[in-house]
């Protein structure tokens, strides 16, 4: 009996050669392209020992596509995809077909992967691609909060991988910002409960109003950020941009790689070769504190399970020489924070949580689910599993972050940020009396009501507190603001992210240290003549907590 | 080990320090957190000229 499966033990050449005879004229080229040098080296990190080869696999997003725009070649492409599952595990083919004859998952779900459908085409074969993340570790600790549990149906065993899926970008229907788009849409849509488009649905949405130039498909002009936007409204969502640019500049011509190197532009007649010092200090402090603004955005955003989308300008070191590429667009799907100490934020020198991410994990199109993008002086990322011929090194600077929203989420992080700032300088300025011995470091992010119960649930909080807090009623989605002295949390700050702009925003404030945070309530209450009206409901939260169940 | 300072205590030494220039450090320190906070509002706004990049993503 012939199954519809094969079993393989997992190897470079035995992934090359199934790749190339699933594609459409059988492409040795495909055994080349970077997407499939870092799914190797990927899944050898992950310990890779075996691939079922499901064959006939019919993949929802690539029929919708396939619809839409494959079907009406001459050329006869196949509509059906197979789909390849790894597994940590040395495994045969009796040993799966007894697994699935005696319905036990769990003799693969402990080894589980995840998987990749391969589409029938000639060279973009990577299509929705679900594996694990790196493994987090002591020395390197890994966060991945836009991973969800993705179901997975192997002829009867239920499977589960917890990802974000990922996918090449095909340059017929999607350009890399619909493949971030596709990626940022899955995570919501689950987050707010919305359609979940396929890549063609994204770029006709994102095309259908504003297009001046080009064509919808195939579409390998891409999207710019007013059709990204588009394409976040047509699911209900509301686009959120922040400006993450240091230097102001025209994009390059070129987004193709394999088009003609573009150097860099020559300065203008009239403007002197070199800096001056000063200008050049000035030049790194002002690219220090735009990558801490976006270091502050991602990591407030990110954390409520929103992928963001990062729009950056890219640029190649090939042999010592900088050469500029075109623009990109990646899906940021989690974040390393390392130790370094933080980095105070503008004149006031705040210190936020957020100066301590070092690098960050994003979907790119251009290489493969969970690459690294470690962050470099000068507002720049260094795309760290970016391979391409004779490029030592890509960098990305970042030009825009885009944030799918749901309607109700209304406070932005700006409006945070104020509340922030004043509040640490304030606290800076009575910290002798109120007993704060070091600078307080911030940490600010939006959650959603369910995840902040359970947050709650697994603290060190009392059971009084966690029943006052657990029971108590707030709104669906938040802003918490925590302050921490060097190892412990002192309070922290629950703001209402549904208000209105002019609304009191505080909701609760949680006191993780009772005695530090009442005598910050006893300055404060004396001071609140000479500080701003914007901080009188924090003021009156401090108040308020004094009569609070006790941390 | 210090002293444990009651609440009059706290709010007899905080009244003499917002007395004795208090109140003018923390005006200071107002402005420079409003001069940070709209540095943060005006540097992450999104530029016109970057919603048409003449090349795409």
């Amino acid at each position: 009996m012939t199954l519809p499966f094969d079993v393989e033990t997992f190897s470079k050449e035995k992934l090359h050669a199934t790749l190339i005879a699933l594609s459409h004229g059988k492409n040795p080229a495909v055994a080349g392209k970077p997407q499939v040098r870092f799914l190797l080296g990927y899944l050898e990190t992950l310990g890779c020992r075996t691939m079922i080869v499901e064959r006939g696999y019919t993949d929802r997003n690539f029929l919708e596509d396939y619809a839409a725009y494959y079907v009406r070649c001459f050329e006869p492409y196949d509509r059906v995809c197979t789909r390849l599952h790894f597994l940590a595990k040395e495994m045969d083919g009796k040993a799966v077909s007894a697994a699935i004859v005696a319905d036990d998952a769990k003799a693969l779900q402990d080894h589980y992967l995840g998987f990749v459908v391969v589409k029938p085409l000639p060279l973009t074969v990577i299509g929705r691609t679900c594996l694990r993340p790196y493994p987090s570790t002591e020395e390197r600790p890994r966060s991945y909060p836009t991973v969800q549990p993705q179901a997975v149906d192997l002829y009867g065993l239920k499977l589960s991988v917890d990802t974000l899926p990922f996918q090449e970008q095909d340059r017929e229907v999607a350009a890399c910002a619909s493949s971030a788009l596709w990626t940022m849409l899955h995570s919501t849509s689950r987050l707010f409960q919305h359609a979940m488009p396929s890549p063609v649905e994204i770029t006709k949405s994102a095309t259908a109003h504003a297009r001046v130039d080009g064509r919808t498909f195939p579409n390998g002009g891409g999207l710019n950020t007013l059709q990204i936007a588009d394409a976040i409204r047509s699911v209900g969502l509301e686009p959120f941009g922040i400006g993450v640019t240091s230097v102001p500049r025209l994009a390059v011509q070129s987004d193709e790689y394999s088009e003609s190197a573009h150097s860099l532009p020559e300065r203008p007649p009239g403007e002197p070769e070199n800096e001056t010092p000063a200008q050049s200090v000035e030049d790194a402090e002002r690219a220090a504190q735009m990558q801490l603004e976006l270091k502050i955005a991602v990591h407030a955003y990110l954390r409520s399970g929103i992928a963001c989308a990062l729009l950056a300008r890219t640029t190649d070191d090939v042999g010592g020489e900088l050469v500029k590429r075109g623009n990109h667009a990646v899906a940021i799907t989690g974040y390393s924070l390392g130790d370094k100490p933080s980095l105070g934020y503008g004149t006031s020198e705040t210190l936020f949580a957020a100066a301590r991410l070092d690098r960050l994990y994003v979907h790119d199109d251009q290489t493969g689910p969970f690459t690294r993008f470690l962050f470099e002086d000068g507002n720049m990322l260094a795309a760290e599993d970016f391979s391409a011929p004779d490029v030592d090194r890509r960098l990305a600077e970042p030009v825009n972050l885009v944030v799918p929203l749901y309607h109700k989420i209304r406070i932005p992080l700006r409006q945070v940020v104020e509340l922030t700032v004043a509040l640490d300088e304030t606290l800076e300025a009575i910290s002798g009396i109120a007993g704060l011995k070091d600078r307080l470091e911030w940490d600010v992010q939006l959650i959603g009501l369910e995840a902040l119960r359970d947050n709650i649930s697994a603290s060190n909080l009392t059971s009084a507190v966690k029943l006052d807090l657990l029971t108590m009623s707030l709104p669906r989605f938040l802003w918490r603001a925590t302050a921490s002295l060097p190892g412990k949390p002192v309070f922290e700050l629950l703001l209402d992210a549904t208000d209105l702009l002019q609304g009191k925003l505080v909701r609760r404030l949680v006191r993780h240290d009772p005695k530090l945070c009442d005598q910050i309530s006893y300055c404060l209450s004396l001071s609140k003549e000479v500080l701003p009206d914007t901080l009188r409901p924090t003021i009156k939260a401090f108040y308020d907590a004094r009569s609070t169940p006790a941390a | 080990m210090a002293k444990k300072r009651s609440q009059e205590e706290i709010e007899a030494e905080f009244k003499l320090w917002l007395a004795q220039g208090g109140t003018v450090e923390i005006q200071t320190r107002m402005a420079r957190a409003k001069a940070t906070s709209d540095g943060f509002a005006r540097s992450t706004r999104v530029r016109t000229e970057t919603l048409y990049e003449p090349v795409a993503f």
